[in-house]
C-alpha cells in the first residue's frame, strides 16, 4: 500500500503554465483562420495522391479501351471468317448440285 | 487565482460544450482550462519535461477544436481527451526514445511542489523510476494513480485487453516496490 500511496502523491495533477488556454486557443483560432497553404505538407501530398490516381485512371481506361479494341476486332475477324466458310461451303453445295443435276440427266432420270 | 478561476461563467458542462461546438471560442477556452490540469499532467507524469508536456497538451487540445463537432457529451470530452494524451504520449515515447531524452528525464524536476509533499526526494524519485519504465506501463501507471481509473476503464482507453492492464500494473508496481524500498523503508 506504501507505494500505491506514494505513486498518488507523486502522479496528483498540475497545471500547466499561466496563459496555456489563452495560447492554445489562440493557436486554435490561427489555425483555423488559414487554412494549408499550397505548400503545406499535406497539401502536397494530396495533390501528388491526386496527380497519382488521375495517372492511374488514365492508364486503367485506356488499357480498358484497347482491350475491348482487340476484342472488337477478333470479333469482326471472327464474323469475316465464318462468312467466307460460308460462302466457300455454299459455292462447293451448288457446284455438287449441278454436277448431281448433269449426272442425273444424262441417265433419263424422268425428273430431271 | 486558479486558472479555472478565469472562467467565463459559472461551470456547466453541457452548456459550455454545447456553446464551443457551436463555435463560441470562450466556451473552448472553458473547456481547456477546465481539462488542461488532467492533460497536462499525463503529459508530464509520462515525459517528465514541462515544456514537451505543454507542447503535448497544446496538440491535444488543436485536436479537441478540430473534433469539436464529434463530441457528444462533457465525459465523453474527458474519455476522448484522455485517449488521445495517452496515444500521443505512447507514440512521442516510441519516436523520441533517444539517450538525450533519457538525460534529461534523469535530471531533477525543478517545480516539483515541494512544499506539500510529505517526502519531496521519495516523490521524486518515483517519478524518475516511472519514466525509466516502458510506455506502455508508465501510461498505464498515470491513468490508474494520477487519474485513479480502474484496470478496466484504462483498458478502454488504451483499446488494450484488461488483463495485459493488470499484468502491466502488478509488474510495474512490483518493479518500483523493489526499486523504492530501501527508501519506503525509511518513511
Amino acid at each position: 500500500m506504501m507505494i500505491e500511496q506514494s505513486l498518488r502523491r507523486s502522479l496528483r495533477r498540475t497545471e500547466p503554465s499561466r496563459g496555456f488556454a489563452e495560447r492554445t486557443v489562440a493557436h486554435a483560432i490561427a489555425e483555423h483562420a488559414s487554412p494549408p497553404s499550397r505548400n503545406h505538407p499535406h497539401t502536397r501530398l494530396s495533390r501528388r495522391a491526386a496527380i497519382g490516381l488521375a495517372a492511374s485512371l488514365t492508364i486503367v481506361t485506356a488499357a480498358g479501351w484497347w482491350h475491348m479494341a482487340q476484342r472488337e476486332a477478333e470479333a469482326e475477324r471472327a464474323r469475316q471468317d465464318v462468312e467466307l466458310a460460308l460462302r466457300i461451303t455454299s459455292e462447293k453445295l451448288l457446284e455438287v448440285q449441278s454436277k448431281v443435276q448433269a449426272k442425273m440427266a444424262r441417265l433419263g432420270d424422268p425428273q430431271f | 487565482m486558479s486558472q479555472r478561476a478565469l472562467r467565463s461563467s459559472p461551470w456547466d458542462a453541457e452548456a459550455t460544450l454545447a456553446r464551443a461546438k457551436a463555435g463560441d471560442t470562450t466556451a473552448f477556452a472553458d473547456l481547456v482550462r477546465e481539462h488542461q490540469g488532467m492533460v497536462f499532467s499525463l503529459a508530464r507524469h509520462f515525459t517528465r519535461h514541462a515544456q514537451a508536456a505543454e507542447d503535448l497538451a497544446q496538440d491535444v487540445f488543436l485536436e479537441l477544436y478540430r473534433s469539436i463537432g464529434r463530441m457528444e457529451s462533457p465525459s465523453h470530452v474527458v474519455f476522448w481527451l484522455r485517449r488521445v494524451t495517452s496515444h500521443r504520449c505512447v507514440d512521442h515515447a516510441r519516436r523520441k526514445a533517444s539517450r538525450s531524452e533519457l538525460a534529461v528525464a534523469d535530471l531533477p524536476e525543478p517545480s516539483a511542489p515541494a512544499a506539500e509533499a510529505p517526502d519531496p526526494f521519495l516523490e521524486a524519485r518515483v517519478r524518475q523510476l516511472m519514466v525509466q519504465l516502458p510506455p506502455a506501463p508508465r501510461m498505464i501507471l498515470a491513468l490508474r494513480f494520477q487519474e485513479d481509473l480502474d484496470p478496466q476503464e484504462i483498458a478502454e482507453i488504451l483499446g488494450i485487453p484488461v488483463n495485459t492492464v493488470k499484468s502491466h500494473l502488478r509488474r510495474a508496481i512490483e518493479q518500483l516496490r523493489t526499486r523504492l524500498q530501501p527508501m519506503l523503508e525509511r518513511v
